[in-house]
């Protein structure tokens, strides 16, 4: 398995990326439903620049995105800035790129399933 | 640049003490039992503890090979990424998917054995056992969609219960051993083959290479390693002893029931013993359905999202559990429990779960082997001593163990579990060369248009 040469998504775009995706998380009826017991702080770190990014979510609600790891995290995703940006952006399946080692997490797999599970409530509108 | 390597500290994190309770308590099944049996149909009872110590040694070695693969990839998602890495993508399918087989074989093992001890505990016949077993696993699959999962202090208290449990009533077996007619039996069968008796001596140990898909929820990476050591001790020690032990009290034809550790218990301190066995016999299976059940039904959701599974597998409940997987996890375990029922071919049961382990360990060697050479600049922080001549050569062993053990069933030669084997890899293959296929390219065009609809609207909204 060859790894692909991607371009670096700069800090800024990451974190719009990650904004929209969180609003669109927020708007989501069944993130509501299906992730309202769910608490999590997310640690999102990018391997090819210094870009990290804390993501809270509490009762299912992400908060807004912030700059920064801060905190002790529940789950820790660390890839390629351009692979976080095409999940936040919809344009690639979290867990293709998880199942190939194109991004890498640490944490509970009840918090990575979840996390996966929001980004298929939001793109897939299951 | 960010640090790949670094391990933060993480508000949840998995212990040492807890990964060691995973590996042993996955390992740790009620068909383990049965696998004793069968296997002092090979070695006679004083002498069986060598086949256990010799495959705990071997084990060790596979060990090494999963913490080198871990060490790589420490990922949930670790055996299908291995295999993907060192072999074309639908091989690597085929065989994830045949050893998701192995482990529902396991369950309905382990169901099937405590629906038989419950309904010899209680004098009940076949039906009423069948009956307990669509009971255990309806209970099962109902914890499991209730998103209800056994926290890690229980876990680390259920396997402590188990091993302790065991090794006593094992002494007090061995001490006392019972009625002397009894003795007569030792080591029936004890004629037959001492590779075979290693195949079932390694079988003991199955599944203590799961806890690697924990390897995300330690801070430490070489939590994993030591604790699959601490398994393979603990299991060499506890089976070693239960199987000297029923050598020690058991005939051959109480070697070859569904329950010979609660016979065991029974010859040794009688009735109250007997329960004691049963109640450490339902509670292997706590720790095989909450680790077998859980990791497989989420790994069937992940394949499913990969695109490579079809899609209603990833259909969630309000609690976020795939419920498909778990229905059909519940259901595939009960039919496959009662079809073993009702035919009593439990031992091709054990003879097929020892094949498909074996061969998962031949395919691991062979990732080491592989990846050795396709990513040789690979961080690697624990290696296999060795190196490519060890990989190459535990992969031609395990091999050729799956081989043999794919056709024996006990003492006899039977090519009923190779059948099964190839038949349930011949399902798996049409599937992934028929079917996968098409899911990619529906996933495939999906994405795109994904992406085609999101570069329109930045579009628009440059306009």
């Amino acid at each position: 398995m060859s790894e692909p040469v991607h371009e670096s998504v700069g800090a800024d775009e990451l974190l719009d990326a990650l904004r929209e995706y969180a609003t669109k998380a927020g708007a989501s009826p069944r993130v509501n439903k299906t992730l309202g017991a769910w608490d999590c702080r997310i640690h999102i770190l990018a391997t090819d620049h210094d870009a990290a990014f804390t993501l809270v979510v509490t009762g299912g609600q992400p908060a807004e995105p912030t700059p920064g790891p801060t905190g002790t995290p529940d789950l820790v995703v660390r890839g390629h800035s351009f692979d976080l940006a095409e999940i936040f952006w919809g344009d690639a399946n979290p867990v293709s790129n998880y199942m190939q080692g194109a991004i890498r997490t640490q944490g509970r797999s009840e918090d990575v399933m979840r996390l996966d599970a929001m980004a298929m409530f939001v793109f897939l509108g299951q | 640049m960010t640090d790949s390597s670094a391990q933060p500290a993480l508000r949840r994190a998995l212990s040492f003490t807890g990964a060691s309770a995973i590996s042993t308590g996955l390992a740790f099944a009620a068909i383990n039992f049965l696998g004793l049996g069968q296997l002092l149909t090979h070695v006679s009872g004083p002498m069986s503890w060598l086949a256990i110590v010799a495959g705990g040694l071997i084990l060790l070695a596979v060990r090494s090979v999963f913490a080198e693969l871990n060490g790589m990839h420490p990922t949930a998602a670790g055996i299908r990424l291995w295999l993907a890495r060192a072999m074309p993508d639908k091989a690597a399918l085929t065989i994830t998917l045949t050893y998701m087989v192995a482990i529902v074989l396991v369950i309905a093992a382990d169901a099937y054995i405590i629906g038989e001890a419950l309904a010899y505990a209680f004098g009940n016949g076949r039906l009423i056992a069948v009956g307990y077993v669509a009971a255990l696993l309806g209970l099962a699959t109902w914890l499991n969609l209730r998103g209800i999962k056994l926290a890690g202090a229980a876990e680390r208290i259920v396997t402590t219960v188990v091993v302790l449990a065991t090794l006593v009533i094992g002494i007090i077996a061995i001490a006392h051993p019972g009625h002397p007619a009894h003795h007569a039996a030792l080591g029936a069968g004890s004629s037959s083959s001492p590779i075979q008796a290693l195949v079932l001596g390694i079988f003991v140990y199955t599944g203590f290479e799961w806890v690697t898909t924990n390897a995300e929820e330690v801070t430490e990476p070489r939590i994993i390693p030591r604790a699959m050591l601490v398994a393979v001790l603990v299991l060499a020690v506890s089976q070693s002893v239960f199987a000297v032990a029923m050598g020690a009290t058991l005939d051959g034809a109480s070697l070859g029931t569904a329950y010979p550790q609660l016979l065991v218990a029974q010859q040794a301190l009688g009735h109250a013993g007997m329960l004691v066995m049963l109640v450490v016999t339902a509670l292997t299976a706590v720790n095989t359905f909450n680790g077998g059940f859980v990791t497989l039904s989420r790994f069937m959701y992940a394949v499913a999202r990969e695109g490579k599974l079809p899609r209603p597998l990833t259909r969630l409940n309000a609690r976020a559990v795939p419920v498909v997987p778990v229905w059909l996890l519940g259901g595939a375990c009960l039919v496959l429990a009662a079809v073993v029922a009702a035919t009593g071919s439990f031992a091709a049961l054990v003879s097929l779960a020892a094949a498909l382990e074996m061969g998962i360990y031949a395919a691991a060697g062979y990732c080491v082997w592989r990846l050795r050479r396709r990513e040789p600049e690979a961080a690697r922080p624990y290696r296999l001593r060795g190196g490519v001549p060890l990989a190459a050569v535990l992969t031609v062993v395990f091999a050729l163990l799956a081989l043999l053990a794919s056709v024996s069933v006990g003492p006899e030669i039977s090519a009923v579990p190779l059948a099964l084997l190839l038949g349930c890899a011949g399902l798996v293959a049409i599937y992934v060369w028929t079917c996968v296929p098409r899911l990619e390219r529906r996933e495939a065009e999906e994405l795109a248009a994904r992406r085609a609809a999101r570069a329109a609207a930045r579009k628009a909204a440059q306009r």
